[in-house]
């Protein structure tokens, strides 16, 4: 996955702003998004499984992934 | 002798048992949901689930079980369920030992399916939301056990079946079963664990029970029960891991050192979809069951799951508040709330007594707000607890607000990238009497009197209401 598919929320925010906490990937099949937590991203290793086509890859082979 | 078979004998009155066949795919769940919505629980027995290939199960499944109050505060023989939390908290600290019996009279291993023959394809697992990833079980038992001391564990685990042999299944990272599995993980060991299935709400309650780490659940659960809880060695562990003999189905395996698998998103207690986590697997060695087994299914973010684990909060939460504040009467976890909010009540408390038991109960890993009302205040009334806020808070003075503390990593408001929490404890009570025998400094309700009240709902009673205006 390139640098532009792999975006980090900034993680500081000015007090009494609220910002979302969820983490969402874009599945490398049929490009529906699912959340998962950032620490299952960060492994690597561990196949990610689309909810929606049931798709499995590596995070590294997503189509994007935005994390909070 | 108790299991879920007694039970729904006990309450055959309030068992529906929808006609025809019911899918497994949101169908059950879609009907729950429409209960909720009515505010409606009868327990539901589905004879005919149908699974996703359109094949009728001929397992039954078996769901609200512990969906009303009343119901569940009557399973363990609590006529009002008002007073759940003290009876509770009074009978988990009374625990009773277990007792062992042998195979031959253990209901749940009539049945023993070993290796191949072991199917969970065969078991009418919902698939419940429209956003998870597959079936899952909702109410499985993990049973683990602390290889240092051999004390063993109770928790329900959601547990996604993958394969006829295979699932994972998601351990709070908090919880004690994880701190079981990371101890045989850090040894290079597979960590042996059984799932068991449907039981009495009396021993489902006390596998809720929250102990300290190691402490088995069995004793709790004879506690709640009045009797010893009637154990059988599993048949792939032995003595190591007992199971329940009158539970109606176990799953049996292990979780292979080191193995991680994707799990989730799914449909969780807080009303969202749980994020997909990296979970251990459960590589399946057997299976056993009664011969005529029954499923049973906990309505995950239902009331179905959500008013049994309240109660038990209630339990503890009363544990925790009563030996500090003497003053304390009722506790209510209510659904409205999730697992997050407590209400408790007390009766004419002393200066300060009602802050220390919020901060006592503000420990608790699961509470994040606790509100403190006066006797006079319903709380089993989300409306009463509303008027107590607004007339009797001044924010400043009266919340006590804490961060860096332990609590839900699943709670969707959590700060980015939190892992802990901000918790209120809110004293909505009235200020206290400050000289005996005079009125409390505080304005008086408005009300009327009890006659002109009774004789009002006289005159209402029976009366066609239909078409009138609603609030």
């Amino acid at each position: 996955m390139s640098d532009d598919n792999f975006i980090r929320l900034r993680t500081h925010s000015p007090v009494g702003e609220k910002r979302g906490n969820t983490s969402w990937v874009q599945c490398a099949g049929c490009e529906g998004w699912f959340h998962a937590t950032e620490d299952i991203v960060n492994r690597a290793v561990v196949t990610l499984h689309c909810n929606h086509c049931h798709t499995e890859f590596l995070p590294a082979d997503a189509k994007k992934i935005v994390l909070a | 002798m108790s299991d879920l078979r007694t039970f729904l004998n006990d309450e055959a009155r309030h068992v529906w048992r929808p006609e025809g066949t019911v899918s497994l795919v949101q169908e059950i769940t879609a009907l729950q949901q429409a209960l909720d919505a009515r505010q409606q629980y009868p327990v539901i027995e589905i004879a005919q689930p149908q699974g996703a290939d359109g094949t009728t199960n001929p397992i039954p499944v078996v769901c609200n079980l512990t969906a009303s109050r009343e119901l569940t505060a009557r399973a363990l023989g609590i006529q009002d369920h008002r007073d759940f939390a003290a009876t509770y908290a009074q009978r988990t600290a009374n625990p009773i030992p277990p007792i062992s019996v042998k195979r031959d009279d253990a209901p749940v291993q009539q049945v023993v399916f070993q290796g191949d023959e072991a199917s969970l394809l065969d078991l009418p697992v919902l698939t419940q939301h429209a956003l998870d990833p597959g079936p899952y079980l909702t109410a499985a038992h993990a049973t683990t056990y602390d290889p240092d001391t051999g004390v063993d564990n109770t928790a329900i685990q959601r547990c996604w079946v993958k394969a006829p042999r295979r699932m994972s299944y998601y351990p709070y990272p908090a919880s004690h079963n994880t701190r079981n599995l990371r101890k045989f993980w850090s040894k290079g060991e597979a960590c042996p664990v059984a799932f068991w299935i449907g039981h009495h709400p009396k021993v489902l309650l006390g596998t809720q029970a929250k102990l300290a780490y190691p402490e088995s659940h069995w004793s709790a659960c004879g506690g709640l029960l009045g009797e010893p809880l009637r154990l059988v060695p599993s048949i792939t562990h032995g003595d190591k891991i007992m199971v329940p003999a009158d539970a109606e189905i176990v799953i049996e395996g292990w979780a292979p050192a080191d193995v991680w698998e994707a799990d989730g998103p799914f449909g969780e207690y807080t009303g969202y979809m749980g994020a997909q986590v990296a979970a251990p697997v459960c590589e399946v060695t057997c299976i056993t069951r009664r011969e005529k087994a029954i499923y049973h299914d906990y309505g995950s973010g239902h009331a179905d799951m959500l008013v049994p684990d309240n109660m038990v909060m209630e339990g503890k939460i009363y544990g925790m508040m009563k030996p500090i504040a003497p003053a304390v009467r009722r506790v209510h976890v209510p659904v409205s709330g999730r697992r997050f909010h407590a209400y408790v009540s007390f009766e004419n408390p002393g200066i300060g007594e009602v802050r220390d038991a919020l901060m006592a109960a503000l420990a608790y890993r699961r509470t994040k707000a606790i509100i403190a009302v006066d006797d006079d205040i319903d709380l089993f009334s989300d409306s009463d607890i509303m008027f107590a806020l607004a007339t009797r808070v001044q924010w400043e003075r009266d919340v006590i607000t804490a961060s860096g503390l332990q609590g839900s990593l699943m709670d969707p408001s959590l700060a980015r990238g939190a892992k802990t929490v901000q918790k209120a404890g809110i004293d909505a009570t009235l200020a206290p009497s400050e000289i005996p025998g005079a009125p409390r400094p505080v304005a008086p309700r408005n009300s009327v009197s009890s006659d002109a009240l009774d004789a009002a709902i006289a005159r209402l009673t029976g009366l066609d209401t239909t078409g009138w205006p609603e609030l």
